[in-house]
C-alpha cells in the first residue's frame, strides 16, 4: 500500500466510563472505497465523527494526508461529509447549498458557479439547482448532500449510512451510483453502515467493528470466506455454529469435538476457545451429502426463494441448523415430508474453526 | 366515520357548550363593535339610534387619543425590537450551554411571566423614584417614553425567549456540524445557519412581544407619567369619566389592529409549519 | 449542549446582556420594594427602612384580611368556572376532526389577543343595569310572565322585572374574570387531551365503561395534568387581577390589586404597598412551589 490517506493510530474514545472505540488501527488507501461495518453502538460513527472531526480522540491519532489532525476542528480538514439525515440547508436553494462551503473557503465568485454546475452535473441535479430543499425528493435531497461534499474536492469523502433513509428500491439503485461515482472520481470514500449487505455491495475493503473494538479488516469475498472470529462469521452472511466440548491441539492444528458433530480435525485454527462453522449453501443434503461430515436430521419448515430454498434442520440435540440448497437438491427436499430423516454431508474443508466470543 | 364514542366534538351536549362559550366569548365585542356606530350621545351602548360614523371622526380629532395611540405604537415597536434581541441570546443561552446554577437562571427568565403585574408594576414604579432614572417627561419623542419602554422590554423577553427557545429545539445539531464540515466557523455557522433556523421563532416572538405591549395596562399604569400616556391608559382614564361611543369607536380601531396582527402571524407561521 | 467553560467569551456575550438587563430592570425594583416593605415614610417622598414589621401585621388586620381573603375566594370561583366551561370546549377541539382544529383554537384565542381593557370594558357596556344582559333577561322575563298570564298563573315570577345587578357586584366581577381568563384555561386543556392515546379510552368502552363512567373515570383522572396547569394558569392572574375588579366592581368589590395601586396612587403609603405586593408574590410562589413539588412527587411514583 501507498502513503494511506487516513490512519488511524491507537485511537480510543471514551464517553465518561463508556468506551465507544478502543484502540483502533486502521489505514485508508488513497481512492479506495471503505465501509465501516458493525451493529449499532459498535462505535463506527464516532470513528468516522473522529475523522471528521466532530470528536476528539481520547487517545490516538488520527492523520489525513500524512499529517496528525486529531485536534484540527472539521472547518479545516480535507475532509466532507455527507450526514445521515443530509442536513441539507432548509433555507438555501440545492445551488447555494452547494456553493456554501466554497464561499466559506473564500473561493472567488467567478470559480464557484462553475464548479457549483459542474458537481451539480455529477449528480445529475442540474435542471433542480434553483429548487429549495422541501420541493424535492429523499434520493434528490441525498445527490445535493453529496455534490455539496464533493464540489470541495475533499482528500476524503465520509458517508455516514448514507442509504438509510431512502426506500429499498431506491437504496439498490443509489448503491450502485456510489460505486460509479467512486470510480470515476478516484476519491476515497468512507462509509459508515450497519448493513452488511450494503458494505459488502460497495466497499473495496470492509472493517468490522464490534464494541468499539475492531474485529477484521479485509476484502469483502475474504470476509465472507475466512471471518476472523465467530461474531465476524455470524455478521456477514449466516453461518451454524458448533461450540467446541474439546481441542486437542497438535502444532498449528487441532482435533476439535463438539456436541453434534464427529471429532474433526483442522490443519490450522486459532488460539483461545474455539467454535465450528458452516454456511447453509455448504451442506448438502439427500443424494447430494457429501464429504468427511455426515449427519441426520429431521426435516422442519423449508422456505422456498425462488431458485433455491431455505431449509431448517432440526438435530436430535434440538438444535436447528439453516441450510440453502439448489437446483436437484431442492426439488429432492420439495418432494420430503416434514419430519422425515434425511441425511447430511459436508466437507471439512468447507467448515471454519473460528475463536468463539 | 362514524359518530364514535370519542367523538365529543359531535356530541350535541358538548356542541351547545361550545357555541355558549363562543358566543360568551364573543357577544360583548361584537356589542361593543356595534354600537361604536350608534347615533347616540349618552348611554349609547342600550338603544339603537342609528348609523354614524361620527365617534370614528370625533375619536380622530381627538387630540390626546391620538397621540396616546401614536405613543403605544411607538412603545410597542421599540419594546419589541429589544425583547428580540434580548430574547434571542438568553433562548440561545440557554440552548446551547451547560452551566452552574442553570436551573436557577431559567426560573429567574421565567419569573417575569409568572409574578402578578401588579407587583411588576409597583416594584418596576418605586425602581424609577428611588434610583432618580426616570425619563424626564420632556425628553424628546419617543425618548420620553424610556421608562414604559424599559419596562415593556422586561416583561414581553421572557415571553420571546421561551417562544424562541422552542423554536431552537428543533433545530437538528448535524445542520450546524454540516456547516462546519463544509469549512464554516463558529460564527458563520451561527449566523448562516442558526439564525435562519430561529426566524419563524423570532417572528412569533416579535408578534408576541408587540401584542403583549400594546395590550399591557398595568405595569404601564405604573410606569406612565401624566404627558407620558398609552392608549390603554388612556382609554382607562376616559372609561372611569364615562361610557362613550367614542370609546367605542377607538377601541374597535385596536380590536381591527389586533386581527389584522393574527391574520399577518397565521399567514407567516404557515409555511415554516410546512418544512417542519 | 456544551459546557460554558469551553467557549467562554461567546457564553459571556450571550449571558451579558440579559442578566445584566434581569439584574438592573428586575431584580433590584423587586429588592427595593422588598426593602420598602420593611420601612415607613418619613417624610412625604422619603421611604426608610427600618425593619419594622408592622406593615406586614397590617395585612392581618380584618379589613385587609377580608379583602384578602375575598380575592382568594373569587379568584377560585373563576377557576372552577374557567375549568368547567373550558373543559368541554377543549374536548369539542381536540376530538373535533384535524382540518377544524386549528381553526376552532383561533376561535377560541382570538378574543384573548384583544386587549384586556377593551375586553373589560365591552363586558361593562353589557352588564349594566340597562345593558345588553338585562334587556335580554328582562325579554325572558316577558316571555315566561306571558306564559305564565296564559295558564292563569299571573305574576308568578313577579308583578315587574328588576334588572339584576352586575356592577359593583362579586358575581359582576367573577363573570368578568372568568370572560377574561377563560382562553388561559383552554389552552392546557387542549394540549393535554391532544397528547392523550385515545386508545385507553377505547379500551375503557370495550371493558364495557359507558360514555359518563369513561368520561369521568378515564378521560378526566388522565388529562389531571392539564386540568392543574390549566387551574394554576387561570388562578395565579385571577389572583393579581387589578382591572376588572376596578372597572366592573365600582370600588365596591376591591381586590387585593386594587389596594395595592390605592397604597401607590392616592394613599401614598408605599411601604405597605410594597408589603402587600411582596406578599401576594410570595402566595404565587407557593402555589408553584407546591405544584412542582407534587410534579417531583409524581415522577418519582412513575420512575419506582
Amino acid at each position: 500500500m501507498s502513503q494511506p490517506i487516513v490512519s488511524i493510530k491507537s485511537v480510543s474514545k471514551r464517553f465518561g466510563s463508556f468506551v465507544a472505540v478502543d484502540d483502533v488501527d486502521l489505514e485508508i488507501a488513497e481512492g479506495e472505497f471503505f465501509a465501516m461495518l458493525g451493529p449499532s453502538g459498535c462505535g463506527k460513527t464516532t470513528l468516522l465523527r473522529m475523522i471528521a472531526g466532530f470528536e476528539t480522540p481520547t487517545e490516538g491519532q488520527v492523520m489525513i494526508g500524512g499529517v496528525d489532525m486529531s485536534h484540527t476542528p472539521p472547518n479545516r480538514r480535507p475532509v466532507n461529509m455527507v450526514f445521515q439525515s443530509y442536513a441539507v440547508f432548509p433555507h438555501m436553494s440545492v445551488e447555494k447549498n452547494v456553493a456554501y462551503g466554497l464561499k466559506m473557503d473564500r473561493v472567488p465568485a467567478a470559480e464557484i458557479a462553475p464548479r457549483v454546475k459542474e458537481a451539480l452535473a455529477l449528480v445529475q441535479l442540474s435542471q433542480f439547482a434553483e429548487r429549495k430543499p422541501d420541493q424535492l425528493s429523499g434520493g434528490q435531497r441525498q445527490r445535493v448532500a453529496l455534490a455539496r461534499a464533493l464540489v470541495k474536492k475533499p482528500r476524503v469523502l465520509l458517508l455516514d449510512e448514507p442509504l438509510s433513509a431512502l426506500d429499498a428500491k431506491l437504496r439498490d439503485a443509489m448503491r450502485l451510483e456510489l460505486v460509479k461515482l467512486q470510480k470515476s472520481i478516484g476519491v476515497s470514500f468512507i462509509m459508515v453502515t450497519h448493513d452488511q449487505d450494503e458494505a459488502l455491495a460497495v466497499a473495496d475493503r470492509i472493517a468490522v467493528l464490534h464494541q468499539g473494538r475492531l474485529r477484521q479488516v479485509a476484502k469483502p469475498e475474504a470476509l465472507y470466506q475466512r471471518p476472523a472470529d465467530a461474531f465476524v462469521a455470524d455478521f456477514i452472511g449466516k453461518a451454524n455454529f458448533f461450540p467446541a466440548l474439546k481441542v486437542t491441539r497438535a502444532g498449528a492444528g487441532a482435533r476439535v469435538e463438539t456436541k453434534e458433530l464427529p471429532p474433526l480435525d483442522f490443519p490450522s485454527a486459532p488460539e483461545g476457545n474455539l467454535t465450528l462453522a458452516v454456511r447453509p449453501e455448504k451442506i448438502g443434503l439427500g443424494p447430494e451429502a457429501e464429504g468427511e461430515v455426515r449427519i441426520e436430521a429431521k426435516l422442519g419448515d423449508v422456505a422456498f426463494q425462488g431458485d433455491s430454498s431455505l431449509v431448517e434442520l432440526l438435530l436430535p440435540s434440538g438444535r436447528a441448523l439453516l441450510a440453502a440448497t439448489h437446483g436437484k437438491s431442492a426439488a429432492w427436499v420439495g418432494a420430503q415430508k416434514e419430519g422425515a430423516t434425511i441425511p447430511l454431508g459436508w466437507r471439512v474443508e468447507d467448515m471454519l474453526a473460528l475463536k468463539a466470543d | 366515520m362514524s359518530a364514535g364514542p370519542f367523538q365529543y366534538a359531535r356530541k350535541t351536549s358538548m356542541r351547545t357548550i361550545f357555541v355558549l362559550a363562543t358566543i360568551f366569548l364573543y357577544a360583548p365585542i361584537i356589542v361593543l363593535v356595534v354600537f361604536s356606530f350608534n347615533d347616540s350621545r349618552r348611554g349609547g351602548n342600550v338603544i339603537w339610534r342609528g348609523f354614524t360614523t361620527d365617534y370614528y371622526v370625533k375619536a380622530f380629532n381627538n387630540a390626546s387619543l391620538v397621540e396616546a395611540f401614536v405613543n403605544s405604537i411607538a412603545i410597542a415597536l421599540i419594546s419589541t425590537i429589544f425583547a428580540v434581541i434580548l430574547g434571542a441570546m438568553t433562548a440561545v443561552l440557554l440552548w446551547r450551554w451547560r452551566f452552574p446554577f442553570k436551573p436557577v437562571y431559567e426560573g429567574l427568565v421565567a419569573l417575569p411571566i409568572v409574578i402578578p403585574e401588579i407587583c411588576m408594576g409597583v416594584a418596576l414604579a418605586a425602581f424609577f423614584v428611588a434610583s432618580g432614572f426616570t425619563i424626564s417627561p420632556d425628553a424628546p419623542w419617543p425618548f420620553n417614553l424610556g421608562n414604559i419602554i424599559i419596562a415593556h422590554i422586561t416583561f414581553s423577553f421572557p415571553f420571546a425567549a421561551m417562544v424562541i427557545r422552542t423554536r431552537l429545539q428543533s433545530f437538528p445539531p448535524e445542520m450546524a456540524e454540516a456547516a462546519r464540515d463544509l469549512g464554516a466557523s463558529e460564527y458563520q455557522v451561527f449566523r448562516d445557519i442558526l439564525i435562519p433556523h430561529m426566524v419563524p421563532g423570532l417572528i412569533a416572538g416579535a408578534l408576541l412581544a408587540f401584542t403583549l405591549s400594546l395590550d399591557d395596562f398595568v405595569i404601564t399604569f405604573f410606569t406612565s407619567g401624566p404627558n407620558t400616556v398609552t392608549f390603554p391608559v388612556k382609554v382607562y382614564s376616559m372609561v372611569r369619566f364615562s361610557v362613550t361611543p367614542e370609546i367605542n369607536a377607538a377601541s374597535t380601531i385596536l380590536i381591527l389592529m389586533t386581527l389584522a396582527l393574527t391574520f399577518i402571524a397565521i399567514r407567516l407561521q404557515k409555511p415554516s409549519e410546512m418544512t417542519k | 449542549m456544551e459546557s460554558w467553560r469551553r467557549s467562554l467569551p461567546a457564553f459571556a456575550a450571550f449571558a451579558g446582556p440579559t442578566t445584566l438587563w434581569l439584574l438592573v430592570f428586575f431584580l433590584i425594583p423587586l429588592g427595593i420594594i422588598w426593602m420598602y416593605s420593611f420601612g415607613e415614610n418619613v417624610s412625604l417622598t422619603e421611604i426608610e427602612t427600618t425593619w419594622t414589621f408592622e406593615n406586614y401585621r397590617r395585612i392581618f388586620e380584618p379589613e385587609i384580611a377580608t379583602l384578602f381573603w375575598r380575592t382568594v375566594k373569587l379568584a377560585a370561583i373563576t377557576t372552577f368556572f374557567c375549568l368547567v366551561i373550558g373543559y368541554p370546549v377543549a374536548l369539542v377541539i381536540a376530538t373535533a376532526e384535524q382540518k377544524w382544529k386549528p381553526w376552532l383554537l383561533l376561535l377560541i384565542m382570538l378574543p384573548f389577543w384583544t386587549n384586556l381593557l377593551i375586553r373589560t370594558y365591552a363586558m361593562l357596556n353589557i352588564l349594566g343595569t340597562q345593558g345588553r344582559v338585562n334587556g335580554l333577561l328582562e325579554w325572558g322575563w316577558q316571555f315566561l310572565d306571558g306564559g305564565a298570564a296564559l295558564v292563569g298563573l299571573d305574576g308568578l315570577f313577579g308583578e315587574r322585572f328588576v334588572p339584576v345587578r352586575f356592577l359593583g357586584t362579586e358575581l359582576g366581577v367573577v363573570i368578568g374574570l372568568v370572560y377574561v381568563h377563560l382562553p388561559f384555561a383552554i389552552l392546557p386543556l387542549y394540549s393535554a387531551m391532544e397528547r392523550l392515546d385515545r386508545s385507553y379510552l377505547e379500551a375503557s368502552m370495550d371493558l364495557g365503561g359507558g360514555q359518563i363512567r369513561t368520561f369521568f373515570l378515564i378521560l378526566v383522572p388522565l388529562t389531571s395534568a392539564g386540568l392543574v396547569t390549566a387551574a394554576i394558569i387561570t388562578f395565579i392572574p385571577a389572583l393579581g387581577s387589578f382591572l376588572t375588579p376596578d372597572l366592573l366592581g365600582r370600588g365596591q368589590v376591591d381586590m387585593i390589586a386594587n389596594v395595592i395601586e390605592r397604597q401607590f396612587k392616592k394613599a401614598n403609603d408605599w411601604p405597605f404597598g410594597s408589603a402587600l405586593s411582596l406578599f401576594l408574590l410570595y402566595v404565587t410562589f407557593i402555589i408553584l412551589a407546591i405544584r412542582a413539588i407534587v410534579d417531583m412527587q409524581n415522577a418519582k411514583g412513575r420512575r419506582a
